[in-house]
C-alpha cells in the first residue's frame, strides 16, 4: 500500500480498529512518518476522549488492593513489552518522546536517538532520574527540606575527574522535579550539593544526593 | 517546571481505605514515569486516578464485570513492568493509559467473539462510594462534554467511532457488517476521528493546570 493511502489508517490505529497485518504495516510507515506520528498523538487523545463517554461504572474496592499485591508479586521479574509498543527502534526517537515527559515536560528527544528513557535510582534521598537515550534528563527527588538562608540545591552532571553545573533549585521537603540544564551522557552520575545563593562554578561539598550511574 | 494537576487528580475509583495522596500534585506523565520504575506509591495514584475511568471502559467493550477487572489489572501491571516508556509522541498520560486497556478489551472480545455493538447506553453509578465530588463532577463533565461533541457528528460517523470504539469491530469487519468497501470505510473512519477532535477542542482540563 502507498503512503498516501497510509495516512488515512493513523484513525483506525488509534482505535484499535486495523487488521494485524495492516497494524504492523501501518507501524512500520509510522517509523518513517513524521506527520503520522504528530497526528497519532492528537487523534489518540481523542480516542482517549471518548472512553469517557463510556457509562459509568465502579470497579470494586478490592479491585485497587490486588493490582498492588500482583505488582509486588512480580516485582522481580520482567516482562517483556507487548509487541504493539515494540516499534522499530528508530521509531522510537520520534514515536516515543516517553513517559519522562515526566513532569508535564514534554522532553524534545532527539533525532538520533535509539531508544526510550530509562529511570534510574537515587542515592540519598527517594526519587529518581529520568534520561532519554540523547541524554535530556529530569530529576525527581522528595524529602530534600528547604536550603538554609544564603544557599540553595545545585544539581551537577558528574565525569570522571569533573562535573559540570546542571542547575539550581529550591526544595520544600515534598517532591521536586528539576530539568536539568546540561544534557547527562552515558557513564555520568547526577549529583546534588547544596551550594551558596547564586550557585557555584564547582562542587564545595559531597553530593547529598547521587544517581546510579547511567 | 511541571503542571500541576489542581481538580482531576482525585480519586475516581473505589476503595476501601483512603491511602495518604503525597504524589496528588504531580502530573499523569510524572505519575506514570514514576509507576514504571515501580514506585508502589505511584501505581496507588495513577489507579486512583484512572481506575474508574479505565474500568468503565473495559465494562462497556467486554460487558462482564470480572472481564473487565482483569483488563483493567493487566493494563495497570503492564504499565508496572515498564511499559509505560513507550508514549505516542504528544497523547497524554492519561490518553496513552485508556489506549492499553481499549487495546486489551478489544483483543478480548475479539478472542471471545463477545462483540456487543449497543448503542450508548446510561447507566446508574451504583451507591456506596465516597468518591470526592470533584471527581465525580469531573467525571461527569467529561463524558457530557463527550457525548455532546459525539451528538453533533453526522449519524454515519458516530456510529462507525462507536462501532469501531466500543464495539470492537475492525475496519475490515465494519465494511462487510455496513455493507460498504474498504477504502470508504478507512477514509469515513478517518474523518470521523478527526472531525471528533475538532468538535471537542481544546480539552478544558488544561485550564486547571498552573505552572509554576
Amino acid at each position: 500500500m502507498d503512503d498516501e493511502l497510509m495516512h488515512e489508517l493513523v484513525a483506525g490505529y488509534a482505535l484499535d480498529a486495523l487488521e494485524p497485518e495492516q497494524e504492523r504495516a501501518f507501524e512500520a510507515h509510522l517509523a518513517r512518518c513524521a506527520e503520522c506520528r504528530e497526528q497519532l498523538g492528537g487523534l489518540t487523545d481523542t480516542a482517549g476522549a471518548l472512553a469517557h463517554a463510556a457509562p459509568p461504572a465502579r470497579p470494586p474496592a478490592e479491585l485497587r488492593a490486588r493490582i498492588l499485591e500482583s505488582a509486588r508479586a512480580e516485582r522481580a521479574g520482567v516482562i517483556p513489552l507487548r509487541p504493539r509498543w515494540a516499534y522499530p527502534a528508530a521509531a522510537l526517537a520520534a514515536v516515543a518522546s516517553c513517559a519522562a515527559v515526566a513532569l508535564g515536560v514534554w522532553i524534545a528527544v532527539g533525532s538520533g536517538t535509539q531508544r526510550g528513557l530509562t529511570a534510574l535510582a537515587l542515592h540519598g534521598a527517594p526519587g529518581s532520574l529520568v534520561r532519554s537515550s540523547s541524554g535530556r534528563a529530569t530529576l525527581v527527588v522528595s524529602g530534600l527540606p528547604a536550603a538554609p538562608a544564603g544557599k540553595t540545591y545545585e544539581a551537577w552532571v558528574m565525569l570522571p575527574g569533573r562535573a559540570l553545573p546542571a542547575g539550581l533549585f529550591a526544595a520544600n521537603g515534598r517532591t521536586v522535579i528539576v530539568t536539568l540544564r546540561r544534557d547527562v551522557p552515558t557513564g555520568a552520575i547526577v549529583g546534588v550539593t547544596l551550594e551558596r545563593a547564586g550557585g557555584s562554578p564547582q562542587p564545595t561539598g559531597t553530593p547529598l544526593v547521587t544517581s546510579a550511574r547511567t | 517546571m511541571a503542571g500541576r494537576r489542581l481538580l482531576a487528580s482525585g480519586a475516581r475509583s473505589g476503595r476501601a481505605t483512603p491511602m495518604p495522596r503525597e504524589l496528588a500534585h504531580l502530573s499523569d506523565e510524572a505519575v506514570v514515569a514514576l509507576v514504571s520504575r515501580s514506585d508502589e506509591a505511584a501505581l496507588v495514584e495513577l489507579y486512583d486516578r484512572f481506575g474508574g475511568a479505565a474500568y468503565a471502559l473495559a465494562r462497556r467493550i467486554v460487558r462482564d464485570p470480572e472481564l473487565a477487572e482483569d483488563v483493567v489489572q493487566e493494563s495497570f501491571l503492564s504499565v508496572w513492568r515498564g511499559a509505560g516508556r513507550f508514549v505516542p509522541e504528544r497523547a497524554r498520560a492519561s490518553s496513552w493509559l485508556l489506549t492499553l486497556v481499549h487495546r486489551r478489551a478489544v483483543d478480548l472480545v475479539r478472542r471471545e467473539q463477545r462483540r456487543r455493538a449497543d448503542p450508548l447506553g446510561e447507566a446508574a453509578l451504583p451507591d456506596g462510594d465516597e468518591r470526592s465530588a470533584a471527581d465525580e463532577a469531573w467525571l461527569r463533565l467529561e463524558r457530557e462534554r463527550v457525548q455532546e461533541a459525539l451528538a453533533r457528528l453526522p449519524d454515519q460517523q458516530r456510529e462507525l467511532l462507536e462501532l469501531a470504539y466500543f464495539g470492537g469491530f475492525t475496519q475490515s469487519q465494519l465494511a462487510e457488517r455496513l455493507g460498504r468497501p474498504l477504502g470508504t470505510i478507512k477514509s469515513q473512519m478517518f474523518a470521523a476521528l478527526a472531525r471528533l477532535r475538532e468538535l471537542l477542542g481544546p480539552d478544558p482540563r488544561e485550564e486547571s493546570w498552573t505552572t509554576s
